[in-house]
């Protein structure tokens, strides 16, 4: 103190006290970057979209792809195209994050046996294979591909030498249907089914809402026979062994043994023979009918399956009842040795109830060899044992998840002294590969779908490349050039079109139709029924003769069927599937083993032990859920659990159902079996608990779910009844809703439960994935959930999202302003006001209000897919649904740079817009002419707690209950 | 008695400083946070010859204003196409063709900035409510380089939720939160 003076303290003082000012005003600078490539008619900030195809399953459905500076941010389905109609399922809209997965591979590497992973540039990796690709025979291992680029890569096969083979190994698509029509028809063709002229369908065990033949489709088809025509609406009765969601939305269900389904089939053919006026069959043939299906009586059925003859002779007199059915069959009810058998009594079903030309037809023009049969892939697993190839290509495929039989495989690939993998993610197959390079994803490059019938579907690129990944034709003409296949990839596509164009004999110039094409997203004419003559008489009766009773296992049977989720395994890697929860029991982020309450008492098992599962000797460990849904003799497990290697979603702990299958095929067919025989259950000791996001089903008095019959509808609709809203007082002042006043009517009627709108909110707005361990403490953050509800002895699912009630009871609570009512009647949350008191949360009835308890960490490349309209939430802070409302402000800007209000269907929510049935519409109701102005009277029409009067934008219509007439 | 009270006056001094520090430091950051600190560009790009003396229209460059909700800033591409043969001679035109014959691109240094809670439309903007640019970006055209300036008749700090909200008062536009907040 004494060597300071006065005037250098102050002094100083003034200098520490400058030097400090500039510091504390510093902002963070940041760059800004100019678009690249100034495309003249691409504006930053605007979104743009490409009509390409979806590839996640073979139905190959429609999509739009969402395109913002540069990147793909959501897949919607396209509304033009025959199979999707706008509509999406799950896992076609998660396909984005295989796109934007953490685990892609980011470029070419060099894994040989033990050794390290060796980064390998393109010119390098391919020079590597060039010269080891030529001793030897190749084989080509892909997933399902249709015309085109298979008879490319049979092409380029062709030149590397003749022994050279493509195997297309999808075990889930199914010859059988192929097979079965060339056995009862003599015509090797494909089904073409229409649900919507349908009043009856009976459907043994095709899961057509979920994963069989083409589920947006389907579902649509079925929608549309759900809404009430002339009085009546399609009934649905579901056979099976086990449940789903199909038989969930079933308006009967039954369980009948596994393997008599064919039985079941047959004994009703032969029952609507005797007692149905309606049969198709003229009195001539009748007696030949009788005599060949004289053995199959209701009691032989009755026997084998468990069902009772009462049971049996209400589902022919249903059959009787109504004059347009459709029998259906297939999944895993036919995934035995003889599903063929089965899918030909469904046939000669479908005949004799005069379906054809009807309900069903059979498509031309379907190359028989779709796949290859899976019973030939023993023969090429023998070639490799016998050292008869040298290098194996994988694309797009994972025989190592479903191939039951892993050590034997592995022995095999072990044989192999070139294995290259072409693929988009490390899976188990490609792991064991010694070279991997990364081809391009489905959204990244260009390719045409065939989808039969002379219908082509484009795959048209959203973006550029994530990585540094190349198109598999691309790579394959660099590793061996062909001659006679074009060097331009994109020159090699618009010359297919050019062929196609010629085939299907197109109007005016290439040119303009290419650019008409690359808007719609591909050619069809799928619009009439194919005419449909059939002839069963020569086929059927020989089949009849010859069919041999099925021998039923007494003991248990595992039922590994499809996922609504992961399909056959492949969508393991995505989070938004594991979070989704399952349809039936909201379990998340594992895969119980399903087991009727029989069985647990029998082994004495609880809901969560972990139980070990043996057959065909290989066994399998997974947690245990009871359910009465399921026939006491059968177990059911969906794949996708237990990847050897999937990447960081993949879950592991539980074992992989696929292994315990046997190593038999369909006899007619080849294909895969999913049906395990005397399965064993042992009881391990320990115990996982299973997280399920739905405590009970039981809704009590709370009239969540409501039904009203067929008959009452029909009543009330004649009477010209309208909906009276309820007398309530009010103790607020109203809100005035000057311009736009949206609502949202949801019919849960036409709601099949598929999840398609949850996963469409987690990618329109960029809803965290919070996994396991957050869900168990229920800190899900869905703004859109799925409940099912028990009505009336079957259950029923709703879609619960905020109701932007017009007396809010979460915005009185919120001591910030946070959350208000905007005068368009939505409950608005301001994120960056909200202080996270979570009052609002504990004041709301409908608990759709989500907590970010976790901060939200958007690993690269996941980030890119974030959709640049919303604000990406801190920890602390309350979120929910706001009916998508920069999807409303953005088409009003548009709506008023044209001077005009936004028209009915311009401004619609995510969820709403990939319905694939429809159940869900969107409008505003200052509008007269909107399609919600219309239906906001329906007599059906109700809020969930009206009690409460919180009077909600959302209104549910009555579910409508079938009923038999007479 | 002087140097008995030394400490005390000593106190009372640092008191004295250290407050007037803070409101120095206050006001400094006010000032800054109105007109921004001079931005560093690589380029100093003048609009006051772009567009005073050459008579360039603002959305010459800006090309989206108009039509998005980003207004842009032009690539390079754009300045080439002027400046491939004119004014080569000049040293900041050299700098710039410099960079672009090494980078490809210029990283300019953003100068405006609105948060990521905020939905802010250009076109709606300019079209709709047909407000000048100079109107928040301050008269630009008498810049060279351009900084954060306001020609808003608000007192409010710029770019913040009150000038906004000042501005959509006084000309009747919406103010519900949804407008702006995402």
């Amino acid at each position: 103190m004494n060597n300071l003076d006065r005037r250098n303290f102050l002094k100083s003082l003034g200098m520490l006290s400058l030097a400090m000012v500039p510091d504390i005003s510093r902002r963070p600078i940041r760059k800004l970057f100019p678009l690249l490539i100034p495309a003249e008619e691409i504006i930053p900030g605007t979104p743009y979209w490409y009509a390409s195809t979806c590839c996640e399953c073979p139905a190959r459905c429609g999509t739009m792809l969402k395109v913002r500076e540069g990147r793909v941010i959501k897949i919607e389905g396209n509304p033009n195209h025959p199979l999707s109609r706008g509509g999406l399922c799950p896992r076609g809209q998660a396909a984005l994050q295989e796109l934007y997965n953490v685990d892609r591979i980011r470029f070419p590497f060099k894994k040989i046996d033990n050794a390290p992973k060796t980064k390998l540039t393109w010119d390098s990796a391919i020079n590597e294979i060039k010269e080891l690709i030529e001793v030897g025979k190749t084989l080509f291992i892909s997933g399902y591909i249709t015309s085109i680029q298979k008879s490319y890569i049979q092409t380029w096969l062709g030149g590397i030498s003749e022994a050279a083979q493509l195997f297309i190994y999808e075990p889930a698509l199914r010859n059988s249907y192929y097979e079965a029509n060339r056995i009862a028809f003599g015509r090797p063709d494909a089904n073409e089914y229409h649900l919507e002229n349908a009043d009856l369908i009976m459907d043994f065990g095709a899961e057509f809402m979920e994963t069989w033949e083409s589920p947006v489709e389907l579902s649509h088809q079925y929608s549309n026979a759900r809404r009430v025509r002339n009085e009546n609406i399609v009934k649905l009765i579901y056979v099976g062994i086990s449940e789903s969601l199909t038989g969930t939305n079933a308006d009967e269900e039954y369980k009948i043994h596994p393997k008599t389904e064919a039985v079941v089939m047959l004994s009703l053919a032969n029952w609507l023979l005797d007692n149905s006026q309606k049969s198709n069959i003229n009195d001539r043939e009748k007696s030949t009918w009788r005599r060949n299906l004289q053995a199959f009586t209701l009691q032989k059925a009755s026997e084998m399956s468990g069902l009772s003859i009462e049971q049996l002779t209400h589902l022919g007199k249903q059959l009787d009842q109504y004059p347009n059915t459709l029998i259906l069959c297939g999944d895993a009810v036919a995934a035995h040795e003889q599903g063929t058998d089965s899918i030909v009594a469904a046939n000669i079903l479908n005949y004799i109830c005069g379906s054809y030309g009807n309900t069903i037809a059979l498509k031309s023009g379907q190359p028989l060899d779709a796949v290859d049969a899976p019973v030939d892939f023993e023969a090429v697993i023998e070639e490799i044992l016998n050292d008869q190839i040298s290098n194996i290509i994988f694309y797009n495929t994972n025989p190592f998840y479903t191939y039951p039989d892993k050590e034997r495989l592995r022995k095999a690939l072990k044989k192999v002294p070139l294995k290259i993998a072409l693929a988009t993610t490390l899976n188990d197959t490609a792991a064991m590969a010694d070279y991997v390079l990364p081809v391009h994803h489905t959204i990244e490059t260009w390719g045409v779908e065939d989808l039969g019938n002379e219908d082509y579907s484009l795959v048209q690129p959203g973006m550029q490349p994530v990585f540094d990944s190349k198109p598999v034709e691309v790579v394959l003409q660099s590793i061996r050039k062909h001659t006679r296949l074009p060097n331009d990839f994109e020159q090699y596509i618009e010359n297919e079109w050019q062929s196609i164009f010629n085939e299907i004999g197109g109007n005016g110039s290439f040119e303009k139709n290419w650019k008409e094409m690359l808007l719609k997203g591909g050619v069809w004419n799928r619009t009439t029924l194919q005419s449909a003559q059939v002839d069963a008489s020569q086929g059927a009766f020989s089949f009849l003769q010859n069919y041999e009773l099925p021998k039923v296992s007494e003991r248990l049977t595992l039922n590994a069927h499809l996922s609504h989720r992961y399909y056959d395994g492949v969508g393991a890697n995505k989070s938004w599937l594991w979070e989704l929860p399952h349809q039936l029991y909201h379990y998340v982020w594992d895969v119980p083993v399903r087991v009727h309450p029989n069985v647990a008492r029998e082994y004495g098992l609880a809901e969560g032990e972990i139980v070990s599962l043996s057959c065909n000797n290989r066994s399998i460990e997974a947690p245990v859920l009871i359910t009465d849904q399921i026939h006491p003799k059968v177990i059911a497990m969906e794949l996708g659990s237990g990847h050897a290697n999937y990447g960081q979603h993949a879950v592991k702990e539980t074992g992989n159902p696929a292994d315990l299958l046997p190593l038999n095929f369909d006899r007619i067919s080849g294909d895969k079996i999913f049906l395990a025989e005397n399965v064993e259950i042992k009881k391990t000791g320990k115990r996982r608990d299973l997280v399920r996001l739905q405590g009970s089903y039981d809704q009590g008095e709370r009239k969540i779910v409501q039904q009203i019959s067929l008959k009452e509808v029909v009543r009330l609709h004649k009477q010209g009844a309208v909906r009276e809203e309820p007398h309530a007082p009010k103790i607020y002042p109203e809100h005035e809703h000057e311009v736009y006043d949206w609502m949202m009517v949801i019919d849960l009627s036409l709601c099949t439960g598929c999840g398609a709108c949850a996963v469409a909110c987690y990618a329109e707005n960029a809803v965290p994935v919070v996994g396991k361990q957050g869900c168990k403490h229920g800190r899900e953050m869905a703004w859109l959930r799925l409940e099912k509800f028990e009505v009336d002895g079957r259950y029923r699912f709703i879609p619960m999202l905020c109701q932007q009630c017009e007396i809010a009871p979460c915005e009185t609570v919120c001591p910030v302003y946070a959350t208000v009512h905007s005068n368009e009647g939505l409950n608005i949350q301001v994120y960056n006001r909200c202080v996270g008191t979570r009052y609002c949360s504990n004041n709301c009835p409908y608990k759709v209000r989500r907590f970010n308890y976790y901060p939200t960490r958007w690993e690269e490349p996941t980030n890119l897919q974030l959709n640049p309209d919303i604000y990406h939430r801190p920890k602390g802070v309350m979120e929910k649904c706001t009916f998508c409302v920069h999807r409303l402000r953005r088409a009003k800007e548009e709506a008023k740079m044209q001077g005009r209000l936004v028209k009915d269907g311009e401004a619609i929510p995510a969820c709403v817009q990939s319905c694939p049935t429809g159940a869900m519409s969107f409008g505003n109701l200052n509008n007269p002419d909107s399609r919600v102005t219309k239906m906001v009277n329906n007599f059906r029409g109700y809020h969930v707690f009206e009690v409460l009067n919180t009077q909600p934008s959302v209104l549910y219509l009555k579910n409508i209950k079938h009923e038999d007439k007479g | 008695m002087k140097t008995k009270n030394l400490p005390l006056i000593l106190a009372v001094a640092m008191i004295m400083w250290v407050g007037i520090v803070i409101i120095l430091a206050i006001v400094s950051q006010k000032i800054i946070h109105r007109f921004g600190p001079l931005p560093e560009q690589p380029v100093e790009f003048s609009h006051t010859v772009h567009v005073n003396q050459l008579g360039l229209e603002c959305l010459y460059c800006h090309s989206s204003a108009e039509k998005s909700i980003h207004a842009t800033i032009p690539s390079s591409s754009l300045c080439l196409d002027c400046h491939e043969g004119v004014d080569m001679d000049i040293p900041e035109v050299k700098k710039m063709l410099a960079i672009i014959e090494e980078k490809g691109e210029i990283d300019w240094e953003r100068v405006y900035e609105v948060k990521d809670h905020v939905y802010f439309s250009h076109r709606v903007h300019t079209v709709i409510a047909k407000i000048e640019c100079q109107e928040c970006h301050g008269p630009v055209e008498h810049m060279t380089v351009a900084i954060r300036a306001s020609g808003g008749s608000s007192d409010r700090g710029f770019m913040e939720m009150g000038w906004c909200v000042t501005c959509h008062e006084r000309r009747g536009a919406p103010r519900e939160c949804i407008t702006c907040h995402k």
